[in-house]
């Protein structure tokens, strides 16, 4: 018979179940981790990442790329795809769901945790033009995002994760909106795929547009970040236009991470309000769950403010994003473990082509915008 | 019947997350963050680090 969380509630510390219900599944979200990441303090060399490095060896340079990194292979899409295998092939034993619901804490303690590796003044040497342009393109592309998925009629929280994701060139993203919006794990990973898809597409055209219309290295370094981001395939772009292009590519990288709290923050915050003004709308879905703003977001921006004080310096800052690391690895083996296939492919090919449109309207702004800088001898950095 | 990957037979489903149950999620993520912060800090300041 199953008794509610309520009935069997003592404290909040009942969340955490007794040992012998949560062990095994922790020890599978655990494992998962040690065999996917050279995560610190892990001595296991046989690691998924480790074997995605001895193929790029084998493969060797794009563009002085990784190829793994241009997939945007990370310490969230290795755990990630050996949970989804192992999910898929084995199925999940009952045994391990009640450890695996720890993904639930999982998520706001690396979401806060993330905060000190949001530092705005890092970005300040691109100068002012540069962050207001940068700042006003991701707001333009995530609210450009969210009207044509709304168009598109898709579900509230599948689109407002492909506006997040796509707006802040992260596609990781997704997971740090997953429990602010609600969104459902097969929208999660579908809006995933579908940003890397054309983030991979358009880092090896764009060098081949930037030729055409006879782009500066500057120019086009800014474009590959802002335009596409996804680090890896930012470089793969800029690296693959011009040698000094991928240089400057990394000058201006530190801009697009500072804003990036910006980005998400902007999007969670339209869908939680357009879900209090639209209560009784049943088609709106996102974030409607939440009866208040989670207190995890409010202590994430409070921790957001007090790091820009450089309160959190290095090496605090490293150690505190080596647990970022273990926390979304194990994170990402739960959710990888939970998603038949069948729930990734259910949301269909809507959302490659929302972040396809999307994605190509950002860069054709972002394009007029760098020409006619160029044009009035208007210096961007 | 395929099993479900997220339910166990008591219907216990480990990708729910709501009313009291995930208050009480949220505020364990919650004091571990701010518990680990805190502590790197603070280790760090008096040169543990």
């Amino acid at each position: 018979m199953n008794i509610t969380y309520e009935e069997r509630r003592r404290s909040f510390l009942s969340c955490l179940y007794s040992m012998q219900e949560s062990l095994p599944g922790l020890l599978a979200m655990f494992f998962i981790a040690l065999f996917s990441n050279n995560l610190a303090g892990n001595p296991n060399p046989l690691t998924l990442e480790n074997l995605f490095r001895w193929l790029d060896a084998v493969i060797g340079p794009v563009n002085h790329q990784q190829f793994f990194q241009i997939l945007n292979s990370n310490f969230v899409w290795n755990p990630f795809l050996m949970g989804l295998i192992i999910g898929n092939v084995f199925g999940v034993p009952d045994s391990w769901k009640r450890g695996l619901s720890y993904i639930h804490k999982l998520m706001p303690l690396g979401i806060i945790m993330l905060a000190p590796h949001f530092i705005f003044s890092h970005a300040e040497k691109v100068g002012m033009p540069l962050i207001l342009i940068a700042f006003a393109v991701m707001l333009f592309t995530a609210v450009i995002t969210m009207l044509l998925g709304k168009l598109l009629r898709m579900d509230d929280r599948f689109y407002s994760t492909v506006a997040g994701a796509l707006s802040t060139g992260d596609p990781h993203v997704v997971a740090i909106l997953m429990p602010m919006l609600k969104s459902k794990g097969g929208q999660v990973i579908n809006a995933l795929g579908s940003i890397l898809l054309f983030g991979l597409v358009a880092s090896f055209l764009l060098p081949i547009l930037g030729h055409a219309l006879d782009m500066d290295d500057k120019a086009f370094a800014i474009l590959s970040v802002f335009g596409i981001g996804n680090t890896g395939q930012m470089f793969n772009s800029a690296f693959g236009f011009s040698y000094e292009a991928g240089h400057w590519a990394h000058y201006v990288e530190a801009l697009r991470h500072a804003l990036m709290p910006a980005g998400f923050l902007f999007v969670f915050f339209v869908m939680f309000i357009r879900a209090r003004i639209y209560r009784d709308d049943e088609n709106v879905m996102a974030t409607k769950a939440h009866k208040k703003l989670p207190l995890f977001i409010i202590v994430f921006i409070i921790a957001y403010i007090v790091v820009q004080f450089h309160v959190v310096k290095e090496p605090a800052h490293l150690a505190i994003f080596e647990l970022v690391k273990w926390d979304f690895s194990l994170a990402a083996a739960a959710l990888g473990l939970s998603l038949p296939l069948r729930e990734i492919a259910q949301w269909g090919v809507r959302g490659i082509v929302l972040a396809f449109t999307s994605g190509i309207i950002r860069l054709a702004v972002l394009i007029g915008v760098l020409l006619a800088a160029a044009h009035f001898n208007f210096p961007l950095i | 019947m395929r099993r479900s990957h997220t339910t166990d037979d008591e219907g216990f489903n480990y990708m729910d997350n709501s009313g009291q149950e995930e208050h009480d999620r949220d505020m364990v993520g919650i004091i571990l963050a701010v518990a680990f912060m805190v502590l790197t800090v603070i280790f760090q300041r008096t040169g543990l680090l």
